[in-house]
């Protein structure tokens, strides 16, 4: 049986230990993979590039999705993940400090399961990170892999 | 009478014509002899008979006299009037013309004489100026138009022409005055204008530039400055949590400060963004019910600390037109200060109403909580200003200067009263 693992798409170096760091704290054991910016995310689901030879079927269980990216932003990597039969029904929780109202309303526009606000401070950070993981990856039902 | 030469040769003139009329009449008839006393009685009669003549001849000279005089008077107004006076005919011929209608079509008053008017106006208005005589001579009331006339000066002179139908129609008398200064002035005028709409539409632009800039700049603001913040509260709170064994107690107490810190400035930079969206948000006005508004903020409120015990009187039927998204934030701002500054008193009391200051509906929050001191009121709606230590109230002072804003916005005024301890009230009006 495979395992169950998170893919995190963030470039920030900081988010991404505070992240590992907090994950730990409330010991989430899933593997995280994190990608730092949104081609090479691309890249990986879709088995081409750098990753070509993956196992497709070893999709992530869920994706947690910065917007603010380099090379290619995490808006158009939602659209992608959403525009392929392979990835179109993959959670994507949203993840990013932005707090702007336009950003909310195409993050759903472009079919994002969910938009999580980075709090500043560590203590709601590390929280919401243990709700997330709690949810995502033990109460939420992932959509069935496809053969 | 004055007797001069003119005077006896005119004389002279009369009775050789009376005599040669005398002659005709009495063609036919023969001398006839009279009797002494006869001849004396008809003397007598010639004499009364010329002298009769003589008054009446003079009070003729004196008539004359004084219809000359109210000639000339006339013929002074008219010719000098500070207006062209033309007399028209059914075509347009000028059949009279005042000196001052003369010199404005610039040509002497001899040469006028039956030419069209119409001939003297320009190219362009002629065919207008031929429909005006027309409707003066159809209407038989007081027309007027503008036109200008055929000059062979660069500048066009402007006239402005009333005429009126004599009464048996088939002439006209028409008053043309010089109105080429009054043009120039219009003309001025929309330069003026044009000039003015087009600066108005420049500023627009810039503006709308602005206000792009600004609003990139509040988004940029929005994810960069909060990501630096995070890893500074989020590194120290592992700090503290992790390696606490290994930090004494001012060590630790260094990262509480550093986590606070980063806590604060995470709350400026929302209240700045809040403000500068408050700012630049379009502002889609419409009936908002202010009573539901302020019952569903109390109730958040309240939920926020459901053992506080405050009382909430809230007058019905409040309502504004306005923003209902800038007016929540109001209502909010204003409530939650009130909430906020009542939290020491043990029997809170908090009421939004509505009151009038000359004749005008004015809205009002009122608390009895911590009040302020009226002698830094001026301080109040300022940014960031702050009349309350933070160890008494958490703030950032933005609440106030957002309301501020908002209420401008609407076109109208916020200010406050309060005493220190005995509360504040604060007043707006939309």
């Amino acid at each position: 049986m495979e395992q169950k693992y998170i893919l995190l798409v963030e470039d920030n170096p900081d988010d991404v230990e505070l992240t590992l760091l907090a994950f730990k704290k409330y010991n989430i054991k899933n593997d995280l993979v994190v990608i730092q910016n949104g081609a090479e995310a691309l890249d990986y689901l879709f088995a081409e590039g750098a990753y070509a030879g993956r196992d497709l079927s070893n999709m992530p269980t869920v994706i947690l999705l910065d917007l603010k990216l380099p090379k290619i932003g995490g808006l158009e990597v939602l659209r992608r993940i959403r525009a392929d039969e392979r990835t179109k029904f993959l959670p994507v929780v949203i993840l990013t400090s932005s707090k702007e109202e336009q950003d909310l309303i195409n993050g759903y526009k472009f079919g994002a399961n969910s938009y999580v606000r980075k709090p500043v401070d560590f203590a709601q950070f590390t929280e919401a990170a243990r709700q997330l993981g709690l949810y995502w990856m033990i109460l939420n039902e992932p959509p069935p892999r496809k053969s | 009478m004055k007797k001069d030469k003119n005077t006896l040769a005119a004389a002279a003139e009369l009775r050789r014509r009376a005599e040669e009329r005398l002659r005709e009449s009495k063609k036919g008839e023969a001398a006839r002899p009279g009797t002494k006393e006869e001849t004396q009685r008809l003397l007598h009669e010639l004499q009364v008979h010329q002298i009769e003549l003589e008054m009446q001849n003079e009070e003729l000279q004196q008539s004359r006299a004084e219809v000359e005089t109210g000639l000339a008077q006339y013929t002074d107004l008219y010719t000098f009037a500070p207006v062209g006076y033309f007399t028209l005919e059914r075509d347009g011929a000028i059949s009279r013309v005042n000196l001052t209608g003369a010199s404005l079509l610039g040509i002497e008053r001899s040469r006028l004489m039956n030419r069209r008017f119409g001939l003297f106006v320009s190219d362009d208005f002629r065919p207008a100026f031929n429909a005006f005589l027309k409707k003066v001579f159809e209407n038989q009331a007081k027309e007027t138009c503008e036109a200008a006339l055929r000059t062979d000066r660069n500048e066009p002179v402007w006239v402005q022409i009333e005429a009126i139908a004599s009464e048996d129609g088939q002439g006209c008398r028409a008053a043309v005055v010089d109105i080429t200064e009054r043009k120039q002035a219009e003309g001025e005028i929309r330069r003026l204008n044009e000039e003015l709409e087009r600066r108005v539409k420049e500023r627009t632009a810039q503006l709308e530039t602005l206000n792009e800039e600004l609003e990139a700049f509040s988004h940029s603001v929005s994810h960069d400055l909060r990501a630096p913040l995070r890893s500074i509260s989020g590194f120290s709170q592992a700090l503290l949590e992790n390696y606490k064994d290994r930090l004494d107690e001012q060590g630790q107490h260094y990262l509480e400060r550093l986590s606070a810190a980063s806590e604060r400035m995470a709350g400026l930079i929302d209240d700045l963004l809040l403000l500068s969206h408050v700012a630049r948000v379009e502002l889609k006005k419409s009936k908002v019910d202010l009573t539901a508004l302020a019952r569903s903020i109390m109730q958040e409120l309240q939920k926020t600390q459901p053992e506080r015990q405050v009382e909430f009187v809230l007058a019905p039927g409040l309502a504004a037109s306005g923003d209902p998204n800038l007016m929540r934030t109001l209502l909010e701002n204003l409530l939650s200060n009130a909430w906020k500054f009542t939290s020491k008193k043990p029997q809170a009391r908090i009421e939004f109403g509505m009151t009038y200051h000359d004749d005008k509906p004015v809205f009002f929050i009122q608390d009895n909580g911590a009040g302020f001191d009226m002698t830094y009121a001026d301080k109040l709606f300022k940014p960031f200003q702050r009349l309350h230590s933070l160890a008494d109230f958490p703030g950032t002072g933005i609440g106030l200067a957002s309301v501020r804003r908002i209420v401008h916005r609407h076109g109208g005024r916020a200010w406050a009263k309060g005493k220190p301890n005995e509360g504040a009230t604060f007043y707006f009006t939309i």
